[in-house]
């Protein structure tokens, strides 16, 4: 991290709203790539992104290492957007008629975008159960460690493990059926 | 001997660089021998560098400051709600002690015989509305002091809230 950042960092902690400013200016793509990879809904990362900044400007005074702060926004939006997957699972039955027609609502772009012949993430990642999306970024996104995503989610190592292997199997699987169906 | 089937959940675990040394020996080994899995190997390096470079280009829409700041206020002032409420309860309780403790007090003493001679003057001319006046006047005294006592405290406190209300909104 460069000595600026830090800078902007420690000003934050120390209560300059003009940093935190900076600071939303600087992390809101990252918060917002975490929460829309947990959840594959955009409109509904939105709402995580928003609510990860409120949180974090009143905990920001408890950071004391400047250093750990994108470490420790991932750690809030992913908190958060998980909370967020519970209370969706409350409101809404798994099987209930109501998640289908809400799930309706959400635009449906086919896995290939036609114009571009491009994969769309957002709808490969709606195939993975949410336990697979979330280790998945964890990983790929935030690039943390076995143990440090287990510590995070509070699931063993090995759980952690089959879950990534499960979902990139399961990634591919979706992409070559896809590739297969563009081919015919 | 070493499999497929665990080559392929251990191609998985060294994409991520979390395989132990021997672990990682045992692939390679196999990798070299396997072409099948040296191509699920290549699609699974291939996958995690999509996943990386899709998610990293995604952009959080531009609004997201403003909504912040929303939130943010949004959260303040029901901080600021929560603080003032406990502040007035607090009023309320002190200046009920102060008034009970002026009650016992010489000052209160005194301001308890004045409002008695008011009560006597007061049941002397409400004699002659039947009696009825005069009969509640002498028991009921000391609960209308107190209920006085508790009315003053509240308007203070009622008046403290209205001048700090009126602050924040000019401020």
């Amino acid at each position: 991290m460069e000595e600026s950042d830090k800078h902007v960092i420690r000003l934050a902690i120390q209560g300059s709203p003009d940093a935190f400013t900076q600071l939303v200016q600087n992390y809101k793509h990252y918060v917002y790539q975490t929460a829309v990879g947990i959840l594959a809904d955009k409109i509904e990362a939105e709402d995580v992104t928003q609510e990860t900044f409120v949180r974090a400007y009143s905990a920001l005074s408890k950071l004391r290492q400047p250093e750990t702060f994108p470490t420790w926004i991932a750690t809030i939006a992913t908190r958060i957007a998980l909370d967020s997957i519970r209370r969706r699972k409350r409101e809404v039955p798994i099987d209930s008629p109501d998640e289908q027609s809400v799930r309706l609502e959400q635009p449906v772009v086919d896995e290939f975008s036609k114009a571009e012949g491009r994969l769309d993430l957002l709808s490969l990642l709606r195939k993975l159960s949410e336990e697979e999306r979330t280790v998945m970024i964890l990983r790929e996104l935030q690039d943390r460690s076995y143990a440090d995503i287990a510590h995070v989610l509070d699931i063993p190592v090995g759980t952690v493990r089959s879950r990534l292997h499960s979902a990139r199997k399961h990634l591919r699987q979706v992409m070559n059926c896809g590739e297969g169906d563009k081919h015919v | 001997m070493f499999e497929c089937e665990t080559a392929e959940e251990w191609i998985s675990v060294a994409i991520d660089g979390e395989l132990s040394e021997q672990e990682r020996v045992a692939m390679n080994r196999h990798l070299v021998s396997c072409d099948a899995c040296q191509k699920m190997y290549s699609e699974w390096v291939e996958l995690s560098q999509f996943v990386r470079i899709e998610l990293s280009a995604m952009e959080a829409p531009s609004n997201i400051e403003s909504r912040v700041q929303f939130g943010l206020r949004a959260t303040a002032d029901k901080h600021d709600l929560i603080r003032v409420n406990w502040a007035a309860i607090l009023l309320f309780s002190l200046l009920s002690v102060v008034c009970a403790a002026l009650f016992a007090s010489p000052f209160g003493r005194i301001a308890w015989s004045v409002v008695k001679l008011i009560g006597l003057g007061l049941r002397t001319s409400t004699a002659h509305l039947g009696g009825w006046m005069s009969s509640i006047m002498p028991t009921s005294t000391p609960v209308i002091f107190i209920a006085l006592c508790f009315c003053m405290a509240g308007i203070c406190t009622l008046l403290v809230i209205r001048i700090h209300q009126h602050w924040r909104t000019a401020s």
